[in-house]
């Protein structure tokens, strides 16, 4: 028993790394298909055999500590964003009877879970003893925790429309009901830009710019540590956009009946490379925020409109008598 | 072409040394104790309204009794015309910074302290600005050879980036053909 | 001696970031020490000087071809500009008029070297700012341009092709049908970065209201160019000193309102839309006839009078191996470089090399003012103040 659940966590574990370091080769060429230029395409057919090479260069490359460095910390740090990017893997639904463990908080779990990502961080600018690593961990820090709130109203708006904090249950009534990005669509691109925010990505990823603070906390890692940040970091990322498409796109659910011929697994990978491309290209065209920009952003404009509408809509199944008992 | 009837007419007033043109432009050679008076008249005064610094050089005329020239080029944009003023100065003497007049005349002058070791006073920040941090000497003045003193190299004797005195293998070799 | 209470607080002192000289946005080498207190800068003091190569002290040892191309490598990024003004003061000073076909030359290779300038200062400024594809697409419609610069002079970037005279050979045949290819496209290739940027409501967020310079403070520090004609200014050197052919053409100067970054960017485009214009109407205009001035003072005989005569050979000879010789007089050239007014100060003694050649680089200028527009800005403001002063290294340290 207890082996077959080590073997299902050993198989996500495997499926979200590999994803991770083919999401790493999709970006490169999908940002270079928007700037007129190849992408990286020498090691193997299109060039997919290069997040191997990368991971390998990583691994071989010599891993520099810093002498004034506290030398525990500077450890944990890598090890434990990365730890924590994959704890929230195990509520995700992939299929009907597929999540590795069917909490009936899961969406808290997902919450406390990337709100523990931002420990990590803290660590890390902490343990680097650099002045930039320092600025910009608190900065990375603090857009973190400014976005999570309105990522947390709007899981609450969701989560008054169908009862549950179960993710396989939301799922359930999108499949029963409608999916719920066809009544919130305001709400979903909300929540996409906190999303994207909230995981440091570009237009938000001020704390670790190149032209401002030249990679922000993780400055003072190379190699194997900062592979770790990047694959925590990519992680996220697509952790992130399994909890999008299992919120408002309908998780596993394939669009059309006719179609349901493919796995739902299947459907699954299609909706999250949708938004893998979404999020590169978000990179590929739009500036960056300035710091002061982004905390007003999502302080002083997120924040209200993510209220306003948990308001407004608790308001609506009020009166339609449409709460969930 | 008015403007430079009406300009010849008004620098009479003004203490001038010198007066030439070179293919139309002016010069003025002045006293570098009028220095302050006249600039300041060339940019408040309406009829003049020399408004824009755009450069001050610095030449070594090696040999001659006022070995220095600092040249400020001005430019006045509501009259549209420009004009050179010339100081000249030897070895020893200091000569006033005009950075009170015009504001932008920091940077200039400290790269002409830095290249030729001119010494502007009431300059408010004259430190050096093109050569290396502990350079000595003035690297624009003709007695300065073209190949300097020392050299900065990469030793990996000493794993270290050192200063030592530049090693000519072969003499260096001036070409004076127009004789 | 009683101590006093305030003598024993330790004085604060601002948290000190050094902006180092290896940093991606710093556009070259540019050591800036930022005083900082919390986020707002101070005061930034530039530390130039890691790019000085003594450009000036060489040339006063080289004769006046060879100082040539020391021109091209000053500003890396608008080479054949500065070129120009160093050949403008060159025939000042030796008296020569060179003939229509080569002003409509130089002034072709002018426009297309001031687009080359503009598309790599938007395509940089996008860049530090976080947009990373204009400045791929810009790259690419440089490497056109720089395709052109090779068929005319062999070298791509450093093409020592104006030189005192002229320019140093003719246009090859079909340069022209193919320069007016280009223009047409481009006109496309420009509103496509238009349309990435310019109403793109985190570029508006990120320029407007970002460095302003009132129109006073920019005569003050010593502006030229587009920084000048961002604060309210209508000054440029093409319309109010015309040097070449720029008094029949007609185009027209964009002059911006409020001094911000933004502003700058709007008039560096439109400015790259009116070199378009003026190349299309010198591509109409240009005659046929000699390239190079015939003055034998200052220029070398043909190869067919080579072939004929003794003098012509022993001409040759001497300004070969001596180089030409101007008499001994001063002149100050400028010309409206992209970045500014670039001047050059020659004082000529009678001898085949310059006296003294004082460069006079518009970057120099604009740097010294960084302190001045970065007043209550913060660090990511300091990276786009940086950026829309179009500061390349090459000319600031010589």
């Amino acid at each position: 028993m207890i082996m077959f659940v080590l073997l299902k966590i050993l198989y996500i574990i495997v499926f979200v790394l590999v994803s991770v370091a083919f999401f790493t080769h999709a970006e490169r060429k999908i940002l270079a298909a928007v700037q007129r230029r190849k992408g990286p395409n020498l090691i193997g057919v299109f060039g997919l055999l290069q997040p191997l090479a990368d991971g390998f260069k990583l691994l071989v490359k010599e891993a520099i500590t810093p002498s004034n460095s506290s030398k525990t910390t500077f450890v944990i740090a890598p090890l434990l964003t990365f730890i924590v990017s994959l704890l929230s893997w195990v509520v995700i639904p992939f299929d009907k009877y597929s999540t590795l463990s069917e909490l009936n908080l899961g969406l808290l779990y997902v919450l406390a879970a990337s709100s523990l990502g931002v420990y990590g961080i803290i660590v890390a600018g902490w343990s680097s003893n650099s002045k930039y690593a320092f600025l910009g961990a608190m900065r990375s820090a603090a857009q973190m925790i400014s976005y999570e709130i309105s990522i947390g109203f709007v899981i609450c708006t969701i989560v008054l429309c169908t009862g549950s904090f179960n993710l396989s249950v939301i799922v359930a009534y999108q499949q029963e009901v409608i999916w719920f990005i066809v009544p919130f669509v305001f709400v979903f691109m909300l929540f996409f830009i906190c999303i994207v925010a909230e995981t440091n990505r570009h237009p938000f990823d001020l704390p670790e710019a190149e032209a401002e603070l030249v990679a922000g906390y993780t400055v003072e890692y190379s190699a194997m540590k900062f592979a770790l940040f990047s694959l925590g970091e990519y992680s996220n990322i697509l952790l992130m956009s399994a909890l999008t498409i299992v919120l408002f796109f309908g998780g596993w659910l394939p669009p059309l009946e006719i179609l349901a011929f493919i796995p739902n697994s299947v459907w699954f990978g299609i909706k999250i490379c949708f938004f893998v491309v979404i999020f590169v290209l978000l990179r590929a065209g739009l500036p960056r925020f300035r710091y002061d920009q982004l905390m007003t952003l999502g302080w002083t404009i997120f924040l209200p409109m993510s209220i306003f509408y948990f308001v407004f809509i608790s308001f609506g199944l009020y009166s339609f008598n449409g709460l969930p008992l | 072409m008015q403007a430079y009837n009406k300009f010849f007419g008004l620098s009479e007033y003004l203490p001038v040394l010198v007066k030439f043109s070179y293919f139309k432009e002016q010069v003025l050679v002045i006293n570098k104790s009028s220095l302050l008076f006249v600039l300041q008249n060339l940019k408040l005064h309406s009829l003049f309204q020399f408004n824009s610094l755009v450069c001050i050089s610095g030449i070594d005329l090696l040999g001659l009794h006022y070995r220095f020239s600092v040249v400020y080029e001005l430019l006045s944009l509501p009259f549209n015309f420009r004009i050179r003023l010339k100081v000249f100065l030897n070895e020893f003497s200091l000569i006033s910074s005009i950075a009170v007049i015009y504001i932008n005349s920091v940077w200039w002058e400290r790269e002409i302290w830095d290249l030729f070791g001119i010494f502007f006073e009431n300059n408010p920040d004259l430190r050096r600005i093109l050569t290396d941090y502990g350079f000595e000497g003035f690297p624009l003045r003709k007695d300065f050879p073209l190949s300097g003193f020392y050299g900065v190299y990469y030793s990996s004797v000493h794993k270290l980036v050192i200063e030592e005195p530049v090693s000519l293998p072969q003499e260096y070799r001036s070409f004076l053909l127009s004789n | 001696m009683l101590l006093k209470k305030k003598d024993l607080f330790k004085q604060l002192k601002n948290f000190t970031l050094n902006f180092g000289p290896q940093h991606p946005a710093a556009h070259g080498v540019l050591r800036l020490v930022l005083e900082l207190n919390g986020e707002i800068v101070e005061r930034a003091d530039p530390h130039i000087g890691l790019l000085h190569r003594g450009t000036e002290k060489l040339i006063e040892y080289k004769t006046y071809t060879q100082a040539l191309p020391y021109f091209d490598r000053l500003d890396y990024v608008s080479m054949m500009a500065q070129e120009h003004t160093y050949s403008l003061a060159i025939e000042k000073v030796a008296k020569i008029q060179i003939p229509e076909r080569a002003k409509f030359i130089r002034v072709i290779f002018c426009e297309i070297t001031r687009v080359l300038n503009h598309l790599l200062a938007v395509g940089c400024h996008a860049l530090d700012v976080g947009a990373m594809t204009p400045f791929l697409w810009s790259f690419e419609e440089r490497e056109k341009l720089m395709e052109f610069y090779e068929r005319v002079s062999g070298a791509r970037l450093h093409a020592s092709y104006i030189r005192p005279g002229g320019v140093s050979s003719d246009l090859p045949l079909g340069m022209l049908d193919d320069i007016f290819l280009f223009c047409n496209s481009f006109i496309d290739r420009l509103a496509e970065v238009e349309e990435m940027l310019t109403t793109n409501r985190i570029w508006k967020e990120r320029l407007i209201d970002i460095g302003i310079v009132s129109a006073e403070s920019a005569v003050a520090w010593g502006f030229s160019g587009v920084l000048l004609r961002g604060s309210g200014i209508p000054w440029d050197l093409r319309k109010s000193q015309p040097y070449e052919v720029y008094k029949d053409l007609s185009f027209s100067v964009p002059v911006g309102s409020s001094g911000d970054c933004y502003d700058r960017y709007i008039l560096r485009v439109e400015e790259m839309r009116q070199s378009l214009n003026l190349i299309l109407e010198c591509l109409k205009k240009i005659p046929l006839g000699a390239i190079k001035s015939s003055d034998s003072k200052v220029m070398m005989p043909s190869r067919t009078e080579l072939k004929k005569s003794m003098e012509a050979v022993i001409h040759h000879f001497k300004f070969c191996t001596e180089g030409y010789v101007l008499p001994s007089s001063e002149t100050y050239a400028y010309t409206e470089a992209p970045k500014g007014e670039f001047g050059v100060y020659l004082i000529t003694n009678g001898t085949e090399k310059p006296y003294r050649c004082k460069i006079r680089a518009p970057g120099f200028a604009h740097l010294q003012a960084l302190n001045y527009m970065v007043q209550g800005h913060m660090i990511a403001d300091v990276v786009t103040i940086i950026g829309t002063q179009d500061i390349v290294f090459g000319e600031v340290d010589r």
